[in-house]
């Protein structure tokens, strides 16, 4: 079955349930349907058929929700981008995805063969009539391209056909168990799959979704309250709003489940969320999009094995392999390798030659090498260590950046740290700290905790934690915030200081397009 | 407390140049976690509470909006405490 036909089961059985609940009020399954059948109408009307590329390019609302389910119900190839995208991204993703119809800024879609501004097209939903259309479709059809940066070239679109998603989401299910009586809210953009995922689980089993906006951040609690939220997917950013918010206000919310995939919150910021919300637990996770979700941890697993992501989730495999390609045992740090049936078909027109993550295997199926770096224990739980583009050479050892960082966000005092990539390689390591505790006691009480080849050689502090678009520490902002701040305390050059504001800016035009 | 202490604050929690008091929160580089810890350090400060959908209307979410914000809810409460 089409992923578009998860919506069947609570049209059918809980049609005046609450699907989406946004900026703009409550919107029941059966309104939702509505919603999806005027999309597809509209989408018809502008001449689409199945197979060709929808970029939209909107934020968290109902309007998001309704073009996504309308362009696969129609066999449509879904294209999400990030509305804070500059228009020359955007412009890539058109250009390359050769997308049939854009609804995205007028500036940003040219290259569409049509182009839609994304409020207008909404506007034209509603003023359409319904459509029960939907497309007779094989499960191996492509459902979605989601553009991601790898570490060279520019993003690159990976392919995600509805086998592939719907496998991801009956595993994801079988660990979480997401239910009916759920309430998830997503602050993440819906155009990351993280975001997207939490609709189609939403749907899955017929519970609701709340999209929540970026400016209405420090109304969360209160939105959480409200509306009975009882699942928070996180990135670091958002654990930290949340304790900050609760351990004030205090106010009793019915959250059950934190998760969180992707860079992970520190280990004392997640100690102190889960102690101001009581009766709650957190899933920890790891995935790429490359092949949605790799591992989840069982919550009861978490307070004994707070580093580990857990085991690949049902009916995944994941190999550790050595830089010669051999499979290393337990215990042994490689690079991650994941075959199953959530691996998704490849990058988008690029020749399976050319894809150095996609490797495909003799049974025909392709296998993922993540590029990031990790280690399985006796029983099969993994733990990541660090990127591949994270991990340096210092003083004749790999050193992933990510473990320093870990190791600083442990000590009571720190909320966050990023460490610096040393230029060049053999330079000075910085480790930028944010929190109370002063950067002098910072590397005091690493020189205890840390290696001689990961030990930091000065320890600076970073008064704001730049983040990329979805949520992560920026090395790279970091990096330039640092130099500035140390610019700036040069007596000649105080207007240094005015690089900080731009460098606070949400992204730049090297940071991941998604997650 | 005048304008210029009050970007002062802003200035401290946020960790951001007050170049413009009239110019945007988000404007002048403040992320969601700031701004978060803004409204609490004022509603500390000030002992009031900040309704948070004050902050989305775009004319109270820069350091200006947000200290006469501040004033008119002194102003309302005053008579309640003679």
């Amino acid at each position: 079955m089409p992923v578009s036909d998860l919506l069947d089961h609570p049209l059918t059985e809980r049609a005046d349930h609450p699907a989406v609940i946004d900026a703009d009020g409550t919107l029941t399954y059966r309104q939702l349907g509505t919603a999806v059948d005027r999309a597809v109408g509209w989408l018809r009307g502008q001449g689409l058929t199945a197979g060709e590329r929808v970029v939209y390019s909107g934020g968290n609302d109902r309007s998001f929700l309704a073009l996504f389910w309308a362009t696969l119900r129609i066999g449509a190839i879904f294209v999400p981008v990030h509305p804070d995208l500059t228009d020359h991204q955007i412009d890539h993703i058109v250009a390359d995805s050769e997308a049939a119809l854009a609804v995205c800024r007028p500036a940003a879609g040219r290259r569409a063969a049509r182009t839609v501004d994304v409020e207008e097209a909404w506007q034209q939903v509603l003023a359409t009539a319904e459509d029960g259309f939907r497309a007779d479709l094989d499960e191996d059809e492509v459902a979605m391209l989601i553009y991601t940066s790898g570490t060279t070239g520019r993003p690159k679109g990976v392919v995600c056909p509805h086998r592939q998603m719907l496998a991801a989401l009956d595993a994801i299910h079988a660990c979480l168990g997401y239910d009916e009586d759920d309430v998830v809210l997503c602050r993440l953009p819906l155009s990351f799959d993280y975001g997207l995922y939490q609709a189609l689980m939403s749907a899955l089993v017929g519970g609701t979704l709340v999209l929540a906006r970026r400016s209405e951040d420090v109304g969360l609690l209160r939105l959480i309250e409200r509306t009975g939220v009882t699942v928070v997917p996180l990135v670091p950013s958002l654990a930290q709003m949340l304790t900050l918010l609760q351990g004030k206000l205090h106010r009793p919310t019915r959250v059950r489940l934190f998760t969180n995939t992707g860079a992970r919150p520190g280990r004392a910021v997640m100690a102190e969320l889960l102690e101001v919300f009581p009766g709650s637990e957190f899933a920890s996770m790891y995935g790429m999009t490359e092949c949605k979700r790799i591992s989840i941890l069982d919550p009861a697993e978490y307070a004994e094995h707070p580093d580990s992501v857990g085991p690949p989730i049902p009916g995944d495999r994941v190999r550790i392999l050595a830089a010669d390609g051999a499979e290393l045992g337990p215990r042994e740090t490689g690079e991650i390798v994941v075959s199953g049936p959530t691996v998704m078909a490849g990058y988008w027109r690029i020749p399976l030659e050319a894809q150095n993550r996609f490797v495909r295997r003799p049974d025909g199926s392709l296998e993922l090498h993540t590029g990031d770096r990790g280690w399985l224990d006796e029983a099969g739980r993994l733990y990541f260590v660090g990127r591949d583009d994270d991990v340096i050479k210092r003083r004749g050892m790999r050193v992933a950046l990510t473990e320093i960082e870990d190791a600083a966000e442990r000590l009571p005092g720190v909320t966050a740290a990023v460490a610096l990539r040393p230029e060049p390689e053999d330079g000075p390591l910085l480790l930028a700290v944010h929190g109370t505790l002063p950067p002098e006691q910072v590397r005091a009480a690493l020189a205890g905790r840390l290696d001689h080849s990961r030990m930091p050689d000065r320890v600076v502090p970073l008064d704001t934690v730049p983040l990329t678009a979805n949520g992560k520490p920026d090395r790279a902002a970091a990096k330039r915030l640092v130099d500035a701040a140390a610019a700036a305390s040069a007596p000649a050059a105080d207007h240094h200081r005015s690089t900080r504001t731009t460098t606070a800016s949400p992204r730049s035009s090297h940071e991941p397009v998604a997650v | 407390m005048n304008q210029s202490q009050f970007d002062q604050l802003v200035e401290r929690i946020c960790s951001v140049q007050v170049t413009d008091s009239e110019t945007p929160l988000v404007d002048l580089g403040v992320d969601s976690l700031h701004t978060i810890a803004l409204v609490m350090a004022v509603e500390e400060e000030f002992g009031i509470e900040v309704d948070p959908d004050a902050l989305a209307d775009p004319a109270l979410a820069s350091p200006a909006g947000l200290f006469r914000y501040v004033q008119a809810w002194a102003a309302d409460a005053a008579p309640a405490r003679v």
